[in-house]
């Protein structure tokens, strides 16, 4: 049987994976339609990039979407966990740089 | 163009294949295949940020996949997680001051030793229903393959399974399925970090990730029913190729 929370973070990154993978999608097939018709360069770039940013995105809001789950679920010690390693991760964002 | 286009794609499903039937990511393969083939002209640098963006599509397409067969141990992931993201924070702050040619020279042994164990207990797997032991133990090992990880860009992935299966008890497709989740979270701070200072080529990343997330839902899809002992034995043919290419870097550093 699946859990809860693994049926809420499916959900959380096959919605966020499924958008920016289709962004994509669309921008690779204007690629490929621009040898036979004309299309603006910046749409396509566009596109990939707006996908890209999703995608990014994505594994950090199923962190926090697990973590809101744990503490709805009253399991405190698991939802300190998971926003701890939420905030490791947001640092990253900041200090790989 | 299309040939170049599609030829990225195939690069793409090969690596987001054999990433999520591993849980690597599927740097290994984008890495060299970019920078190898000349009909590319890709740098290092060009094919390590199409790399991180494709790994965050091996991780994004298997698991989805793995938490709706529930595979993925998403506790089990989180409580690393702590582990590997610290570590990937040490690891890119001392970057500059580590001496990169010994690292390049431990890891491997970590690789070597980690393909002999899982060689020794190939026909072993560990009980779903036993719970994990040695969490602590777990963390500071993935600690450490954070580290490896921040330093080079490569590794995290193949300690992470290994701790998980070896260490902790893990049974081999919930490790591989586990480190999947884990993957991404770092590969997304690395791509945005790339994206920022404009370093990610958006006219080839976009077929590679296509292709990534397509081999990766083909992968995850395999990985139930792949018999635990190839899959095994593929992992440790992968760790030890990376381990012999970084043992080759770090002793031509010396010389």
């Amino acid at each position: 049987m699946i859990g809860s929370d693994r049926k809420i973070v499916s959900s959380v990154i096959k919605t966020g994976s499924y958008t920016g993978i289709g962004l994509l999608t669309l921008g690779f097939v204007l690629e490929l339609m621009s040898s036979i018709v004309h299309i603006q360069a910046g749409v396509m770039h566009d596109l990939s990039l707006s996908g890209i940013v999703i995608l990014i995105f994505t594994p950090v809001s199923a962190m926090v979407s697990l973590s809101v789950y744990f503490a709805y679920t009253r399991q405190w010690k698991w939802a300190a966990v998971a926003a701890f390693a939420g905030i490791l991760i947001a640092a990253t964002f900041v200090m790989i740089r | 163009m299309i040939p170049y286009l599609f030829l990225l794609l195939i690069i793409g499903i090969s690596a987001g294949f054999l990433g999520a039937l591993l849980g690597l990511g599927g740097g290994i393969v984008i890495v060299p295949a970019l920078t190898l083939i000349p009909y590319f002209h890709m740098t290092i640098h060009e094919a390590i940020a199409i790399s991180m963006t494709g790994v965050l599509a091996t991780s994004l397409g298997g698991t989805s996949r793995f938490l709706s067969e529930g595979l993925t141990d998403l506790k089990l992931g989180t409580l690393l997680m702590l582990g590997t993201t610290s570590g990937a924070i040490a690891g890119s702050l001392l970057s500059h001051t580590l001496k990169s040619n010994v690292l390049e020279m431990i890891f491997p042994l970590v690789l070597f030793y980690a393909s002999y164990e899982m060689l020794k207990n190939q026909y072993k797997d560990n009980n779903p229903d036993i719970p994990y032991r040695h969490p602590i133990i777990g963390i500071g090992l993935a600690f450490l393959a954070g580290v490896f990880a921040g330093v080079f860009g490569v590794g995290g992935g193949a300690i992470n399974v290994s701790v998980m299966h070896l260490v902790m008890g893990a049974p081999m497709k919930a490790a591989t399925a586990t480190s999947n989740f884990m993957i991404g979270t770092t590969a997304s701070a690395a791509t945005f970090v790339y994206l920022l200072k404009g370093a990610i080529n958006l006219y080839a990343a976009t077929p590679v990730v296509l292709g990534v997330f397509t081999g990766a839902q083909i992968g995850s899809r395999l990985l139930k029913r792949i018999n635990t002992v190839l899959l095994k034995r593929i992992f440790v043919i992968i760790m030890l190729l990376v381990a012999f290419e970084m043992l080759y870097h770090g002793i031509r550093g010396y010389l």
